[in-house]
C-alpha cells in the first residue's frame, strides 16, 4: 500500500471478492436438490506484487466446479444397461401377462380341452354332443393360438412406437449436446459460471442419453464431446449433430444414422433394449407359437385323414391346412389357425371301414397329447411349458441385472455426489468465512476512513 | 466419505423403495393367496405348474372315462345276466318236454313260449342308450340284431372299443353281439328245431349244448367283470394321484399365509424405523444455527 486511495481500493476488492463468495455459496444452497448440478467453489488468486514489493491484495476471481469425469464415465455406462433392462422387463412383463393367463384360459387350458374332448369322444364316438365338443374345443384351441400369437405381436408393435418415439428423444438429446457443445466452446477457460453450467447441463444430457442408447465420448481440446454410438456412428461432432431416422421396411422400423442402417448396431440403453425385446425375444416366441401350431395342424390333420367321419366316410383335414410360406419357416401358422371343418359328422373319429361306434381313430387323436412331436422331443404341453420357462427366465434375467444395475448406479451417483454434490453445512461454515472475512475489509475501509479524517483535520478544512 | 444432502436423500429413498415393493409383494400374496406372482419368481416352477395343471386336467377326463366306461359295463352286465336268466328258464322250460312221456302239442305250445322268450332275449341284445345300440361293435346306430322267420341275424360287427383311463392303460368297453349273443340264439334256434320237429332225441341233443352258451356267457361277465373292478381300483388310484399333483401344485404356487402375514408386519415396523430415522437427521443443518 502506497497510499490510502491504493487502500481503499484494494479494501474495495477484498470486499467484492467475499460478495462473490457469498454469491457461489448461494448458487450452491439453491442448486442442493438440481440434479447434476456441481458444486462450485470460489477460487481467488493473490494480487501480483507492487513495485515496493508489497501485496497488492485479491487478484483474479474465478469459478471452479467439482466434477470427477472419470466416475460421469461410469454412471453413463451404468446407465446404459439400465436402460436397456428396465425396457426389457416392461416388455415382457406384457408378454407374460398374456401366456400365463388365470382361470385355464391360456394356451395350456386350450390343449387339455382340446386333446379331452377326443377322449371324451372315444368313449361314445357316436354321440353327436361330444362331436360337437370336439368342434368347440378345436376351435378354441384355434383361436387361443391365434389370440396368443396376435396380443404378443401387439407388445412387438408397441416396442416399434417405443422405438420412433425413443429415437426422436435421442435426437432432441444429441441436438442439445451440439448446441451446449459450441457454448462450451466458447466459453473454455473462461473460469465463469455460466462455463461451469454448461458442461453440468451437457453431462446432464450425456445422462439421458446414456439411458437411450450405449454411447462412447470423447473431449477436444477445445472442450467439446465428440459422441458416438458404442458400434462408432457419429451422434454429435462439435456443434454439429447426426439424427437418428426411422423407416419402415415391410412391418418393423429400421434404425437410421447418416442413410445406414445401423439397427442391429444398437446394443444397450433404452432403445438397444427395445430392438433386443423386438427383434430377439419376441421374435423367438413368436417363431415357438408358429411352430407348435404348424407341428400341430400337421399331426392332428395326417391322422383325422387315416379315419372314417360319422357317415363312414374318410377324414378329410380337421384344421385349415398350413403352407409354409417358405421352407423351414412356420411364420403365419399360429396367426392364421382355424378348422377346416364345422360339420360335427366330419370328424373322423373312427378307423377307415369301421361303424360310427368304433373309436379306434379319436383315440389316437387323443394321444397325441402324449407324442413328443415337438421342439426338443416334447409333448404339446411340454412345450408350452417351455415356453413360460423361457420367458420366465428372460424376464428374471432382466430383472436380476436390472436391480443390480440400480444398486451400482446408486454407489456411482453416491461417489459422484460425494465429490460434486453440495452440502448445506458446508454452505453455512462458507457463509460464516465470507462473512467474517467481509466484516474485516470493511473494518480495514472504515480505518483508512478515519485516517484520511486525520489529515483533512490537520489540515484545518 | 463426504455426504451431501442429495446422498443422504438417495438413501434414504432407495432404502424405502426396497421396502414398499417389500411390503406390496407380501401383501399381494396374501391377498391373492399365491406366492408365484409373475413368471420370473420361478421360471420353472412356473412351468411345472403348466405341466401339472395339464396332468391334472388329464386326471379329470380319465375320472369322466372311467364313468362312462363304468356306466357301459354295467348295462352290459346287467343285460348279460338277463340273458343268462332266460336263458337259464328256456333250458328248464325245454327240460319238461325233453322226456318221450311229452306230446306233440305240448311241444309246440312249449315251443310258442320259447319264442316269447327269445322275442325277450332279442330285445336285450337290441337294447339301446340314447339312440345308441351297445351290443353292435362300431355299427352303433342300427339295429344290431333282426330276425325274419326264427332266422336272427347279426349286423354289427366285430369291433371292440377301448377307452383310456389312466396313462397308456386302456379298458375295453364293449362285448359287440357276436360274442355275447350269436351262441345263445344258436341255442336257443336248435332248441325251437327239435321242438317243431318234435323230436325227442334233438331237443336232448339242444339241450345238450346249453351248459355251454351258459358257461360262454359268465366268461363275458366274467370279463366284464373284471374290467369294472379294475375301472374302481382306477378311479379310486386316480384321486389319490390326483390328490397329489394338487398338493404339489399348491406347494409350489401357493403363498404360506402366515409367512406373508409376519414379513408384510416386518417391513410395516421397517418402514416406520427408517421414516423416523429420516426425520430425525434431516431436522437440522448448520443453517438452523446460525443466528
Amino acid at each position: 500500500m502506497t497510499s490510502i486511495t491504493d487502500g481503499l481500493y484494494l479494501a474495495q476488492r477484498a470486499l467484492y471478492a467475499q460478495q462473490f463468495g457469498l454469491e457461489v455459496t448461494q448458487q450452491n444452497v439453491s442448486n442442493v436438490n438440481t440434479p447434476g448440478y456441481s458444486k462450485e467453489r470460489a477460487d481467488f488468486a493473490p494480487g501480483d506484487l507492487t513495485s515496493e514489493g508489497i501485496g497488492s491484495g485479491i487478484g483474479a476471481i474465478s469459478v471452479d466446479s467439482f466434477r470427477n469425469k472419470f466416475i460421469d464415465v461410469r454412471v453413463n455406462q451404468e446407465l446404459q444397461g439400465q436402460g436397456e433392462h428396465d425396457a426389457v422387463l416392461a416388455a415382457l412383463q406384457q408378454v407374460e401377462a398374456v401366456l400365463n393367463g388365470n382361470g385355464g384360459q391360456d394356451l395350456q387350458g386350450a390343449l387339455s380341452d382340446f386333446f379331452n374332448s377326443f377322449s371324451a369322444l372315444s368313449a361314445k364316438p357316436d354321440d353327436l354332443a361330444l362331436r360337437q365338443d370336439v368342434i368347440s374345443k378345436g376351435t378354441a384351441l384355434a383361436e387361443e393360438f391365434n389370440r396368443a400369437y396376435n396380443t404378443i405381436q401387439g407388445v412387438q408393435s408397441a416396442q416399434d412406437g417405443e422405438i420412433a418415439d425413443t429415437a426422436n428423444e435421442i435426437n432432441t438429446l444429441t441436438d442439445g449436446i451440439a448446441q451446449l457443445n459450441a457454448r462450451v466452446g466458447r466459453l473454455q477457460g473462461s473460469g465463469t459460471q455460466d462455463e461451469a453450467l454448461a458442461v453440468d447441463q451437457r453431462q446432464k444430457l450425456l445422462d439421458q442419453l446414456s439411458s437411450l442408447i450405449d454411447i462412447s465420448y470423447f473431449e477436444s481440446e477445445s472442450g467439446q464431446y465428440t459422441v458416438t454410438t458404442k458400434q462408432g456412428a457419429l451422434l454429435v461432432a462439435g456443434n454439429q449433430s447426426q439424427q437418428l431416422q426411422t423407416s419402415s421396411t415391410g412391418s418393423l422400423l429400421r434404425v437410421e444414422v447418416g442413410g445406414a442402417d445401423i439397427t442391429s448396431r444398437i446394443q444397450s440403453g433404452k432403445l438397444g433394449g427395445l430392438l433386443k425385446t423386438r427383434d430377439t425375444l419376441i421374435s423367438g416366441y413368436l417363431q415357438t407359437l408358429d411352430n407348435m401350431a404348424a407341428t400341430l395342424i400337421s399331426r392332428v390333420n395326417a391322422q383325422h385323414a387315416l379315419g372314417d367321419d360319422y357317415g363312414g366316410q374318410p377324414g378329410g383335414s380337421f384344421f385349415v391346412p398350413f403352407t409354409q410360406p417358405a421352407p423351414g419357416s412356420n411364420a403365419g401358422a399360429a396367426r392364421t389357425m382355424a378348422m377346416a371343418i364345422s360339420d360335427p359328422k366330419a370328424i373322423a373319429a373312427a378307423a377307415s371301414g369301421a361303424g360310427p361306434g368304433d373309436n379306434t381313430n379319436a383315440l389316437v387323436l387323443a394321444g397325441i397329447k402324449d407324442e413328443t412331436i415337438f421342439a426338443a422331443g416334447a409333448t404339446a404341453n411340454q412345450a408350452y411349458a417351455n415356453l413360460i420357462d423361457t420367458v420366465g427366465n428372460d424376464e428374471r434375467k432382466a430383472d436380476d441385472l436390472s436391480q443390480t444395475q440400480t444398486q451400482i448406479l446408486t454407489q456411482l451417483q453416491n461417489q459422484r455426489d460425494s465429490f460434486s454434490g453440495v452440502n448445506l453445512d458446508e454452505e453455512a461454515t462458507d457463509i460464516i468465512r465470507y462473512q467474517k472475512a467481509y466484516q474485516a475489509s470493511a473494518r480495514f475501509v472504515q480505518v483508512l476512513n478515519t485516517l484520511s479524517d486525520e489529515i483533512i483535520n490537520i489540515l484545518g478544512y | 466419505m463426504r455426504v451431501t444432502d442429495s446422498i443422504s436423500y438417495r438413501n434414504f429413498l432407495t432404502g424405502l423403495d426396497a421396502l414398499n415393493s417389500q411390503m406390496e409383494t407380501a401383501n399381494q400374496q396374501i391377498s391373492t393367496g399365491k406366492k408365484l406372482l409373475s413368471l420370473k419368481d420361478s421360471p420353472s416352477g412356473s412351468a411345472e405348474v403348466v405341466k401339472l395343471r395339464a396332468q391334472l386336467s388329464g386326471l379329470d377326463q380319465y375320472q369322466s372315462n372311467n364313468d362312462s366306461g363304468t356306466a357301459y359295463l354295467s348295462m352290459t352286465d346287467t343285460a348279460l345276466n338277463s340273458l343268462n336268466n332266460i336263458l337259464t328258464s328256456i333250458f328248464t322250460t325245454g327240460s319238461g318236454v325233453a322226456s318221450d312221456t311229452s306230446t306233440a302239442a305240448i311241444r309246440t305250445s312249449t315251443a310258442a313260449e320259447v319264442r316269447s322268450l327269445r322275442d325277450h332275449v332279442l330285445s336285450l341284445a337290441n337294447t339301446e342308450v340314447g339312440g345308441h345300440y351297445i351290443f353292435a361293435g362300431s355299427q352303433t346306430l342300427s339295429t344290431p340284431f333282426t330276425i325274419a322267420g326264427d332266422t336272427v341275424t347279426y349286423h354289427g360287427d366285430p369291433a371292440v372299443n377301448s377307452i383310456e383311463v389312466a396313462e397308456g392303460v386302456r379298458v375295453n368297453q364293449n362285448v359287440p353281439g357276436s360274442t355275447a349273443f350269436q351262441g345263445a340264439f344258436n341255442t336257443i334256434n336248435a332248441l325251437l328245431t327239435a321242438l317243431d320237429g318234435n323230436d325227442t332225441a334233438a331237443i336232448q341233443a339242444a339241450l345238450g349244448q346249453f351248459s355251454s352258451a351258459l358257461t360262454g356267457i359268465s366268461q363275458i361277465r366274467a370279463q366284464v367283470g373284471s374290467a369294472l373292478g379294475r375301472l374302481a381300483d382306477l378311479k379310486s388310484a386316480l384321486s389319490s394321484e390326483k390328490t397329489s399333483l394338487t398338493a404339489r401344485q399348491s406347494q409350489i404356487e401357493d403363498a404360506n399365509q402366515a409367512e406373508a402375514v409376519t414379513k408384510l408386519t416386518q417391513t410395516q415396523t421397517a418402514i416406520q424405523a427408517s421414516l423416523k430415522a429420516q426425520t430425525v437427521i434431516q431436522q437440522y443443518n448448520l443453517f438452523d444455527f446460525l443466528a
